[in-house]
């Protein structure tokens, strides 16, 4: 048991980053001690309600006249105040500044990354005091992601915490996401998985992914469990997981969250603000009003690219007069405060979604029935071929509400995964290093982790170099929970600054042996000529068990050069396959890449397609 | 080359800076912003509802009197409370009043939080009021800043001039006596 000094500490967030993972880590894992945490954070929701600001402390109608009078008139501070002579120093340094810049071939360069406010509830606060009813409305839904951070705060303020918590702070798009839970039914049977696997599972067949609690998510992927339930709702098997374990459920913001129990609004996460600094905000929101939907379209896309950078513009657009400005503004704001990936779906994984499985069973060894996927529905299904042997799994059922559905569960129970390679479902190992990166968006984290990687983002992206190799170091040090803030970082700040945010996120995956499934391939980062995009569009047919890499590339008639040639058989049924989900399939987990030189595809090892790519 | 502009509009920060460039309206704003905060403050110190008020009022008159000192690697709120609280501590030494040293937080082992329901009970937060009351002044300004204005554990170092380590031990002596009492009497 630790001492009730550091818990206190532990539970009001006073202590240091380091020592506050120390000891969650250990509170995690000692019964005692999250009892006692538990106790504390309810006795400090007492001491809040007893520290509340008393009655009438409101400015008295006269202040602001009072304080008008006892201060003295002025234009600038002293801070801006400069002699006769200190302007002509100014106008001069100013003129030799000015040939500076002329001389330099790329213009003046600008500090294009700034730290955002410490809380991110500051603005959300503001505005939910506002008078604007559409700014109003917005506030809360944003707040609601912040769970009960944002019901605590608004107490301080003396805002009423329901509106954000309880079944009161609902909207319309949660409520049918509760009906969905309260809806769909499962059946699963998985033994001695971890429970991030089940969710996971879960998360399959209500089409959307789940959102945990930082705090408890690394518990939560280490525990190994078995389930097992027949045909129940959502609801009723999210219960008797969650339940015997201290945790329980909430639908925030459309997202499914798993929390601590009896403490739904327990949640505690901020987003990763990245901002680029750009006075272009307001005369790209004017944008959004324009009869031109082009117009419209570029000006949405480039708000999106400053990140947070455009948010106070977003904000004012909400009380324009234009519905489809306000519409928009809503959307980006929403993206901005969406605590959960916003899935950007493959039309492979679209198909494995839409394809019905209710009605229809199949029996079969693994491989047989991935192929009869690809005969019956048209659903391309590979194996990983280093990391899985499917051929040693006979008679397995195949059955569930969708074909996504059934085949996730299916090899679940043989520790495998499925990730999407292009518009290939690839089976892999439940440990395989691979991530997908459905993000687009902010990333949310722990709220003093957001801030660290905020702070060594803006030292990234600052013109200062001495602040690049620490905010390197320190970014590497925080490993792949850098990787989705680095790719949010990389779409939103400017060339120079976005191309060092790749190259430390390149450094992370190469030093973690990681695959992003969405990684952009050689070619992606070609100009392609029409007849190449053609060439990568050609739709093929391919069903192969361990076949060597050239003999598939063969058969599926793709004339490529081999330049590295591991020892790989693949097995992958395929049918009207574009190419280049093909080749991304039997290339990207094996550190392999491909690039087009000419007609011709040229297959080599990933960093040396890089290089050449780059040439 | 045209400003940019570094925080998003109307934070108490941005205001700040409006005020210091002599923008009357930011510097009403973020007076009312305030007030409720530094006059609550100031009321739990001082006990006299005049006295609080003419605080409240100097604070914020230093305040925007000195707005060019203000430290930007804090809140704007934590450099007034900072300002509020050494206005009244100069005034006590100026007018002879000593300030209750550090209570004396029994020195009983801390075992912790009680059992109990996880419901907020009206009268624990009446006990917890009242020990509150209880704690010396430094104690106390340290769980009110915490507590009340939100303030972190830094910013509240900061307000009240003491190192960060000792704002949290302080903090969390705080919270032991008031849950010593809450456990004495219930």
């Amino acid at each position: 048991m630790r001492p009730m000094e550091e818990l206190t500490m532990y539970a009001n967030g006073l202590l240091d980053p380091e020592e506050m993972s120390a000891t969650s880590a250990h509170v995690e894992a000692c019964t005692d001690c999250a009892q006692v945490v538990e106790r504390l954070r309810f006795e400090r929701r007492v001491v809040q309600r007893a520290a509340a600001r008393p009655e009438g402390s409101e400015a008295p109608a006269d202040f602001p006249g009072l304080l008008a009078r006892r201060l003295p008139a002025r234009r600038f501070s002293r801070r801006f105040r400069v002699s006769a002579a200190g302007l002509l120093a100014a106008a001069g340094l100013l003129g030799a500044l000015a040939l500076l810049l002329l001389e330099r071939p790329g213009g003046p360069t600008v500090n294009f990354a700034a730290q955002p406010p410490k809380d991110p509830l500051d603005r959300l606060i503001q505005e939910f005091r506002s008078p604007s009813s559409a700014r109003k409305a917005m506030a809360q839904e944003a707040l609601k992601a912040f769970g009960e951070a944002a019901a605590e705060r608004l107490e301080k303020e003396g805002l009423d915490p329901e509106l954000v918590r309880g079944e009161a702070a609902l909207s319309a798009n949660d409520l049918a996401v509760k009906k969905q839970v309260y809806d769909l039914r499962c059946t699963i049977d998985l033994q001695n998985i971890p429970q991030s696997t089940v969710l996971r599972h879960m998360g399959t067949v209500l089409g959307r992914p789940f959102a945990y609690d930082p705090a408890s998510r690394k518990a939560s992927e280490l525990e190994m469990i078995s389930f097992k339930v027949q045909d129940i709702v959502l609801d009723g098997a999210l219960r008797l997981m969650l339940q015997p374990r201290g945790r329980s459920y909430e639908v925030r913001g459309g997202t499914v969250r798993v929390t601590a129990r009896d403490e739904p609004g327990a949640y505690r996460a901020a987003p990763v603000r990245v901002l680029r600094d750009s006075s272009e905000g307001k005369a790209l929101s004017l944008k959004l009003s324009s009869r031109d939907p082009a117009e419209r379209d570029q000006a949405q896309a480039a708000l999106r690219g400053l990140g947070f950078g455009a948010e106070g513009a977003l904000w004012e657009t909400l009380d324009s007069t234009d519905a489809r400005a306000r519409s928009a503004a809503g959307e980006l704001l929403g993206r901005l405060y969406h605590p959960a990936p916003i899935l950007g779906t493959s039309p492979g994984e679209a198909l494995f979604r839409r394809t019905p499985f209710e009605k229809i069973v199949k029996q079969g060894t693994l491989l047989d029935l991935s192929e009869a996927l690809m005969k019956d529905f048209g659903l391309s299904v590979g194996f990983d071929a280093v990391r899985t042997r499917p051929e040693g799994v006979q008679d397995e059922w195949l059955f569930g509400k969708t074909a996504l559905d059934a085949l996730s569960q299916l090899l679940a129970r043989s520790r495998m995964k499925l990730v999407f390679a292009g518009d290939v479902a690839l089976a892999t190992s439940e440990d395989a290093p691979f991530l997908s990166t459905p993000w687009n968006g902010p990333a949310w984290t722990t709220p003093e982790q957001a801030r660290e990687l905020e702070t060594l983002l803006a030292d990234l992206a600052s013109d200062d170099l001495s602040r690049h190799g620490p905010a390197e170091q320190g970014l590497e040090k925080l490993g792949a929970d850098a990787l989705h803030p680095l790719r949010e970082a990389a779409q939103v700040f400017a060339p120079p600054a976005a191309q060092r945010c790749r190259q430390v996120r390149r450094r992370i995956l190469d030093q973690k042996g990681l695959w992003m499934t969405d990684e952009a391939s050689g070619a992606d980062l070609q100009s392609l000529s029409e007849a190449q995009r053609k060439l990568l569009a050609k739709p093929v047919e391919i069903a192969a068990r361990a076949v060597p890499l050239q003999e598939l590339l063969e058969k599926a008639g793709v004339k490529a050069t081999l330049r590295s040639a591991p020892e790989l058989r693949i097995t992958l049924f395929g049918r009207a396959l574009p190419t280049r989900s093909l080749l991304q399939a039997v290339t990207r987990p094996y550190g392999l890449d491909y690039y087009l030189d000419g007609a011709t595809l040229v297959i080599d090892r990933a960093e040396r397609v890089r290089a050449a790519v780059e040439k | 080359m045209a400003e940019v502009e570094l925080l998003p509009e109307d934070t108490d920060e941005s205001l700040a800076d409006r005020a210091c460039r002599g923008d009357r309206a930011a510097e009403t704003t973020l007076a009312l912003r305030l007030y409720p905060g530094v006059h609550a403050l100031a009321s739990r110190l001082l006990r006299d509802p005049e006295a609080a008020r003419d605080a409240t009022q100097e604070a914020f008159v230093r305040a925007f009197s000195r707005l060019d000192q203000f430290d930007r690697s804090y809140r704007f709120s934590a450099w007034i409370f900072r300002i509020l609280v050494n206005l009244i501590r100069d005034e006590r030494r100026r007018s002879g009043r000593v300030v209750a040293e550090e209570a004396r937080i029994q020195e009983r082992e801390d075992r912790g939080p009680g059992p109990g329901a996880l419901v907020i009970r009206e009268e624990d937060v009446r006990r917890a009021r009242s020990a509150l009351d209880e704690l010396s002044e430094e104690t106390r300004l340290a769980v009110l800043l915490f507590f009340q204005e939100g303030l972190s554990g830094r910013e509240v170092a900061f307000a009240l001039n003491l190192t960060p380590t000792a704002t949290r031990i302080k903090i969390c002596r705080g919270l032991a006596f008031i849950r010593l009492r809450l456990r004495d009497e219930s």
